[in-house]
């Protein structure tokens, strides 16, 4: 058998020659060349899991569209550091004398990246759409009866019932302020039947229609978002050229790639790599507090939590729990306690009892309601790592510390699905989660823990409304200053007694960056105020 | 030959529908609830928010009803909105595609060259000690839990010993290629960007190779018995006998009838790929069709789960479709039964 | 020329078939011989840390060091001494942990190979068996079920029927049993024609009856060779299954789950070392086994 191609030994040969010589020249261009082009230095890259649900604004409630929304689009005021409330896209704003009307005058200069002039039609338009899309911010503009822009840089918005917190519900990125007419273009509407009818939320994962320091070039999902400068910015010039927030899932590949230089600035590093990057000179670290919380919530109306019905019995629970080593355990000490269920250092929180390891005065509550033996409850919470918390850690923990007073909890972790499909339908009786502020007012908390209507926890934890919190939440609404705080308080020190939300820990936070970053921050509304930060040449 | 592909093809159709459906019917089976990754569970308790979501994605249907329009869809090509991404189906797998058949075409081509060359050395050194090590080397090959090589190898070479880049199809801040393809060492290519195929072409041979592991053995052991085979054959002892030289026959003859097998085992070796491709994707970064359909699970974005199904399913079948024709061209027999 | 005339040899109506050469059936050979076709280096390596591990599955609470599911120690420690695989994020010592994860790991994929061929012989037997249209229905099913690359209809499966080793079992057979149906219709379909069965039919024996006495029999070597050889896949899928977050949950030992902690703690390697290794080591004994036996069964390669 005789054929023209060489035989097979010889091809082999040949072939693992050339393979040879494709590797040599390969690896000869690699050392030679400049290596491949590369983003520049003016742009950062910031690392971090990404959790986007959306880049609608009007549709999106996470914390990185947080980032996103105060990087691309603008609201008409803005929230600083020290809970002030700063002209933005409002030139000057004021409420009526009992909170049930605002008004705000537009700044002449605020143009869109496109160009065409910020308007009040499109405040209002992007208002009302976060209303009537009936999306996950919706409840942003709960209790609004009315926005009407009044004139070309006038927008006027009406509540029924008075609504002090709207300034500050206001300077929440998701209330930012959209270009209507190209969204309007492109599907999005504001009409009462939004939620059926517009179109947007695909125009918009490839396009922004705002007016902030930079607008959308590329999204790239569960890879990276990718934000350019806006050229025609109205105001002060963006610090960067562009912004990637790129998706590094694990905090172990966060820090590396910090170390390493891919990534400029890391959002999640753990506690446990804290001295590693303290020690790193080529890093910036900081490590501040913050507004998030993980807290217990027990709920005495579910079937399992009959004992609870007691307030003694939670009392007992909220004493038998050793905070200091649940923090340990979980954050390697880097968390605060929290009284109740207004974050440290919100409006409201201050000189609110801070809960304390009582295990004798736990079983002497326990004995006197009834539990001289001890006690046994199910708790059942999702699995999940949040602000550095592991909820497996965080309830083993628990259980440990609770079992020295006599209760024993039996811990059922499940996956988020069937939890979230649970809890308002059969609830658990205990169970473990975590909350994180949308927006800088102390409302959201009694809207979502208070014994009020309407309220969330009220409801799983089948607890009766109580008209006194009522009454003081409307109250409250209706008073600004000192007054409100002074409301604020009350309603804490109530919330305090209902001892329906135990507050586990306020975990800080890590900032951690390159050294040739200044300004890493942590910001309510912003997640992170790109404005605050810049490279230090 | 023609009309053996025909019956084959035939099948095809209704071998998609029992995968489109049987997908559809586990995805939406679930206990759980996939509104806890739409509306979240800051919204999971107001109920004008879950009934809109409830509305908005079909989910107030009957499941008949949802089954009905999920099938009128995909045959206008229209794969359903993922409820995670909030962009259509379609898109999400064709942006993602290419870098999982990037990865797979590599591997491939990893475990057959590789496999050949172990397993005709395991041949002709039959009995002696690198074909004992060929052996249990092709052996432990199939024994390895992918996901867990990958971790080592990525500890060793990467973080230990810095030789392997980073995991992810390129360097950090290197801008990809202009989009042709999709796979980045081509689109390289065809931009005349040596620099940038180097570090793609470097980023992907670690998770190829990892990923080539399983088949690698099955392509060694196939190779080896093959050549085993036809050494005992008849027309080599003949060839023999006429005074052909051992390895002569070896190679010209022995080597292209063992090599056949092979030819036909890549088509079934997309099951294997597929399912390397879910686990490597995961560790190395790689954002392909395996991390789309582990994040879609997670969440219970069931058309997304059913789109990733279905272009397994897919692939798989075409798979097995180009193993039978060849197996038919090769052995008329087949062609017949 | 061979012939393997099985079992049927001697339990057939019409007698055995006693050859007048050399016995080339195993069952015709004195114990002691057919056990030394055994005494392969594979079968032996591969049946030595089978043991090994079947021990540690009987007695992992005495040979464990440190209580599994609590803190015995420091987080993140490096393998010393005290804990030979260190301890993982909660201060737990890893080493301990291996050895109850084999009381989940292991025994779970056993079951689920069990399971499987009990399921797919079932189904094989009767598609083989009675043909036509339930032949049809039952294989077309079986080709859909194979279509499917079985880590997505696990993962579909499991994500279906929620997270935890149980429901991560249920998958697994439901993905695996195509193989064994499809194994098994082959053998029945290659002997439903042989004499012996023929003319236990003409006989009048009953068709289950000729399904359980002489077609199951001769099947039973190539499926649990194969078994054997799935055995370490399967193990391996049930730990995948764990990685993605699909099977077993914290805090549960599960060696995939613990892997995927050690993923998340990356520079603490030895937290992924220690499954890993036991993995490994259970697998590639199982695939040396199965690899064995099968060259012993197979009578084509005998010699090699």
């Amino acid at each position: 058998m005789s054929s023209a191609r060489p035989s097979a030994p010889h091809r082999r040969r040949t072939a693992v020659r050339a393979g040879v010589v494709v590797l040599a020249a390969t690896s000869l261009a690699a050392c030679s060349s400049t290596g491949p082009a590369t983003t520049d230095r003016t742009g950062i890259i910031i690392g971090r899991a990404m959790d986007v649900n959306s880049l609608d604004i009007s549709r999106s409630l996470c914390d990185t569209c947080q980032i996103y929304n105060s990087a691309v689009y603008e609201t008409v005021v803005r929230a600083t550091p020290d809970g002030e409330l700063e002209p933005l896209l409002a030139e000057s704003w004021e409420a009526n004398e009992d909170s049930t009307q605002f008004t705000f005058e537009i700044d002449p200069d605020a143009v869109f990246a496109d160009g065409s002039a910020v308007e009040a039609k499109d405040v209002a338009w992007s208002w009302l759409r976060v209303q009537n899309l009936q999306g996950l911010p919706s409840y942003f503009m709960q209790g609004i009866t009315g926005v009407e822009a009044t004139g070309d840089r006038t927008v006027v918005v009406t509540s029924a019932a008075p609504n002090s917190a709207f300034l500050n519900i206001a300077s929440a990125s998701y209330m930012g302020v959209v270009n209507s007419d190209v969204a309007a273009e492109n599907g999005a509407t504001a009409d009462a039947d939004a939620a059926s009818s517009d179109t947007a939320e695909q125009w918009f994962l490839e396009n922004s229609a705002g007016s902030g320091q930079y607008v959308l070039d590329s999204y790239s999902e569960g890879s990276e978002i990718v934000l350019s400068a806006n050229d025609s910015y109205w105001g002060e010039e963006p610090n960067f050229s562009s912004v990637t927030i790129k998706e590094v899932t694990d905090a172990s590949a966060q820090l590396q790639q910090l170390q390493q230089g891919d990534i400029d600035l890391a959002m999640q590093i753990s506690f446990d790599s804290l001295d590693q990057i303290e020690s790193d000179s080529s890093l910036t670290t900081d490590v501040v507090p913050s507004y998030n919380f993980l807290y217990l919530a027990l709920s005495p109306g579910v079937a399992g939590g009959e004992a609870l019905q007691d307030v003694r019995v939670r009392d007992a629970i909220r004493m038998g729990i050793d905070y200091d080593t649940v923090i340990d355990a979980t954050l390697a000490g880097n968390g605060e306690r929290q009284s109740t269920g207004i974050p440290n250092g919100f409006e409201g929180s201050e000189g609110l009892p801070i809960p304390d390891f009582d295990p004798d005065g736990a079983r002497a509550l326990l004995a006197e309601a009834g539990y001289p033996d001890g006690l046994t409850l199910d708790a059942t919470y999702p699995t999940f790592s949040a602000y550095g918390v592991n909820s497996n850690t965080e309830m083993q923990s628990i259980q440990q510390s609770l079992a020295q007073v006599g209760v024993t909890l039996n811990l059922a972790p499940v996956d988020f699905s069937t939890w979230g499909e649970q809890i308002d339908s059969t609830g658990y009786p205990v169970t473990a989660i975590y909350f994180a502020p949308d927006h800088p007012d102390t409302v959201q908390y009694f809207q979502y823990f208070s014994l009020i209507d309407g309220s969330v926890w009220a409801g799983r934890a089948r607890m009766p409304v109580s008209p006194e919190e009522n009454d003081l939440v409307a109250a409250a609404l209706a008073q600004s200053g000192d007054e409100r705080t002074a409301t604020y308080t009350e309603l804490g020190q109530l919330m305090y007694d209902d001892a329906i939300i135990l507050p586990i820990v306020n975990p800080s936070y890590i900032l951690a960056s390159s050294a040739d970053l200044q300004g890493n921050n942590y910001d309510i509304t912003r997640n992170l105020d790109l404005t605050r930060l810049s490279f230090t040449d | 030959m023609l009309r053996f592909t025909l019956r084959r093809l035939a099948l095809i159709p209704l071998l998609l529908w029992g995968i489109v459906t049987i997908a559809f019917f586990l995805s939406r089976s679930v206990s759980s609830n996939p509104l806890v990754t739409i509306v979240g569970e800051r919204n999971l308790g107001n109920p004008d928010v879950v009934a809109a979501a409830t509305r908005r994605w079909g989910l107030d249907k009957s499941l008949a009803e949802q089954y009905w329009v999920y099938l009128t869809n995909l045959v206008r090509g229209d794969l359903g909105t993922s409820f995670r991404t909030k962009s259509p189906v379609l898109d999400d797998l064709g942006a993602r595609l290419p870098a999982t058949l990037e990865l797979a075409f590599t591997a491939l081509v990893i475990a057959v060259v590789l496999g050949t060359v172990g397993g005709v050395i395991a041949a002709r050194t039959q009995g002696r000690v690198a074909d004992g090590v060929l052996r249990v080397a092709a052996l432990a090959g199939s024994s390895l839990p992918v996901f867990w090589v990958g971790l080592v190898f990525l500890f060793v070479f990467y973080a230990t010993l810095g030789i392997a880049p980073s995991p992810g199809r390129l360097s950090a801040r290197v801008i990809p290629p202009p989009d042709v393809t999709g796979f980045y060492t081509v689109d390289s290519l065809l931009a005349g960007d040596w620099p940038l195929f180097t570090d793609a072409f470097a980023h992907l041979l670690m998770p190829a190779f990892i990923m080539s592991l399983a088949l690698l053995g099955t392509v060694i052991r196939l190779v080896r018995s093959q050549m085993l085979e036809e050494q005992g054959a008849d027309y080599v002892r003949t060839a023999r006998a006429k005074g052909m030289a051992r390895g002569q026959v070896l190679n010209r003859h022995v080597l292209k009838n063992a090599i056949t097998p092979v030819v036909t085992l890549i088509g079934v070796s997309v099951g294997l790929l597929i399912m390397g491709a879910v686990l490597i994707e995961t560790i190395f970064s790689w954002n392909g069709i395996g991390t789309y359909a582990v994040e879609s699970s997670r969440g219970l974005d069931f058309p997304a789960i059913t789109g990733v199904c279905l272009v397994g399913g897919v692939l798989f079948l075409l798979g097995n479709l180009l193993t039978d024709i060849a197996y038919a061209t090769i052995d008329p027999r087949v062609r017949l039964s | 020329m061979t012939i393997t005339a099985g079992p049927l040899a001697e339990a057939g109506p019409f007698g055995g078939t006693a050859l007048p050469q050399a016995p080339l059936d195993d069952e015709k050979l004195p114990f002691r011989a057919r056990l030394r076709r055994f005494a392969r280096p594979q079968i032996v390596v591969g049946a030595v840390v089978v043991l090994v591990w079947l021990l540690v599955i009987a007695l992992a609470g005495v040979l464990a060091p440190h209580d599994p599911f609590s803190s015995s120690g420091g987080r993140l420690l490096p393998p010393s001494g005290e804990h030979l695989f260190g301890t993982d994020s909660l201060g737990r010592d890893v080493f301990s942990r291996v050895l109850h994860g084999a009381r989940l790991s292991l025994p779970i994929a056993v079951l689920a190979i069990v399971l499987s061929v009990l399921v797919g012989s079932l189904v094989g037997a009767v598609a083989g068996f009675f043909g036509g249209w339930v032949d049809a229905v039952l294989m077309r099913t079986a080709d859909i079920t194979m279509a499917f690359p079985s880590i997505l209809l696990a993962m579909a499966v499991a994500a279906a029927l929620g997270p935890g080793l149980a429901n991560a079992f249920l998958a697994i057979v439901a993905v695996w049993w195509p193989i064994y149906a499809r194994l098994v219709r082959g053998q029945i379909l290659s002997i439903k024609e042989r004499e012996h069965v023929l003319a236990a039919r003409a006989i009048g024996m009953g068709r289950w009856a000729v399904l359980r006495k002489h077609v199951l029999p001769h099947s039973l070597t190539p499926v649990s060779v194969n078994a054997t050889m799935d055995l370490g896949s399967i193990i391996i899928l049930v730990a995948s299954l764990s990685f993605l977050g699909l099977g077993a949950l914290p805090p549960s030992p599960e060696w995939g789950a613990m892997i995927t902690d050690g993923a998340a703690n990356f520079y603490q390697w030895w937290i992924a070392a220690g499954p890993g290794i036991a993995m490994v080591s259970v697998v590639l004994a199982v695939n040396f086994l199965g690899d064995g036996l099968r060259d012993v069964f197979d009578v084509k390669n005998r010699g090699r």
